[in-house]
């Protein structure tokens, strides 16, 4: 593996970490009784951006590398279901995160406060989509041996 | 330094802020059911403590993936991401989050409502189990993650998950008894 997709893989998931970390933030934000829209709109702004990052570094990695020679291995081996479960739910899944991160990041800035109740449910459904993707990803990558 | 060193020295601080921190806000906790009731500054001392611990859970979460990226690009042959410890673990942490958001959403908003009050109130008697509760399951998953950490012999993921699971529901009726207990023996004082 080339270092170029090295670091693609290694900022695909540390900003996928990033980006649950700050919508964790988010929801810890929200449960405030002085809710700081400062902090609101700061953390869901690099919620938005990590996951950005994330989805850009891992769709590098996914096109050039993991299709062409992950995947094989990944089918060929003990786990074929990493892939044809894990991986395909995960594709699915985050594809759609950043636009769920780009709905809280503009209800926050632009709603003034108005809408906490479903940015709340919407940042946990992105915390909970976040981390099961960090842990399918686990799986999958254990699955190349 | 190399990233090995760099990691195990930041999952150690990370371990050491969440740990250190669930057991000083848990020891606070209880001296505020004895003294029967929660001033503005305890209850500041107990949220500067809860800012350390999510600082310790960012810090450890980091660096144990770090760990698992480190492992992947060097030796994936081992085979460790399939490790039922590292599954327990990784369970754990996650309990510690949504453990953490529980503690944020219900209990600390309970805290701020009953500042300066007798604690020995049916409003607070009614909810405090609450509290009570995500205390155990913070103190005991924190501990639960140290230990796996630190305890080098291999189990089995149904192994770990029973002592776990024991344990936090142990822990929830003790802390539940000695709360209620500390509640009502402050009113008599």
């Amino acid at each position: 593996m080339s270092s170029l997709l090295q670091n693609a893989l290694i900022w695909h998931i540390l900003l996928g970490l990033f980006g649950i970390c700050f919508f964790v933030a988010v929801l810890v934000g929200l449960t405030r009784a002085n809710k700081s829209q400062k902090f609101l709109k700061i953390s869901s702004l690099f919620g938005l951006l990590s996951f950005i990052g994330s989805w850009i570094t891992g769709g590098y990695y996914y096109v050039v590398h993991y299709g062409n020679v992950v995947k094989p291995i990944i089918k060929e081996g003990a786990y074929p279901w990493a892939h044809n479960i894990l991986m395909e739910s995960k594709e699915h899944i985050f594809l759609f995160i950043p636009f769920l991160s780009a709905i809280v990041f503009l209800a926050i800035w632009l709603g003034k406060g108005r809408f906490n109740k479903p940015v709340g449910a919407l940042s946990f459904l992105i915390v909970i989509f976040g981390i099961a993707i960090a842990l399918m990803g686990m799986a999958v990558s254990g699955a190349v041996r | 330094m190399n990233w090995q060193t760099f990691l195990v020295i930041a999952h150690i601080i990370g371990t050491s802020l969440g740990v250190g921190g669930v057991t000083l806000s848990d020891l606070y906790f209880f001296k505020i059911l004895k003294r029967g009731k929660i001033s503005e500054d305890t209850l500041g001392l107990l949220k500067t403590i809860s800012f350390a611990i999510w600082i310790g859970l960012i810090i450890l979460t980091l660096s144990g993936f770090g760990f698992l990226i480190l492992l992947r690009l060097t030796k994936p042959e081992l085979g460790v991401l399939y490790s039922p410890k590292l599954w327990a673990k990784l369970g754990i942490v996650a309990i510690v989050l949504f453990n953490g958001l529980i503690m944020h959403w219900k209990v600390f908003p309970l805290l701020e409502s009953n500042v300066g009050k007798s604690l020995n109130s049916p409003e607070f008697s009614k909810k405090a189990w609450m509290a009570f509760t995500t205390g155990a399951v913070s103190f005991v998953s924190w501990y639960s993650a140290l230990i796996l950490g630190a305890w080098r012999t291999d189990f089995s993921f149904l192994t770990i998950s029973t002592a776990y699971l024991t344990l936090v529901a142990g822990a929830i009726i003790i802390i539940n008894i000695v709360g209620y207990y500390l509640i009502k023996k402050s009113a008599k004082i």
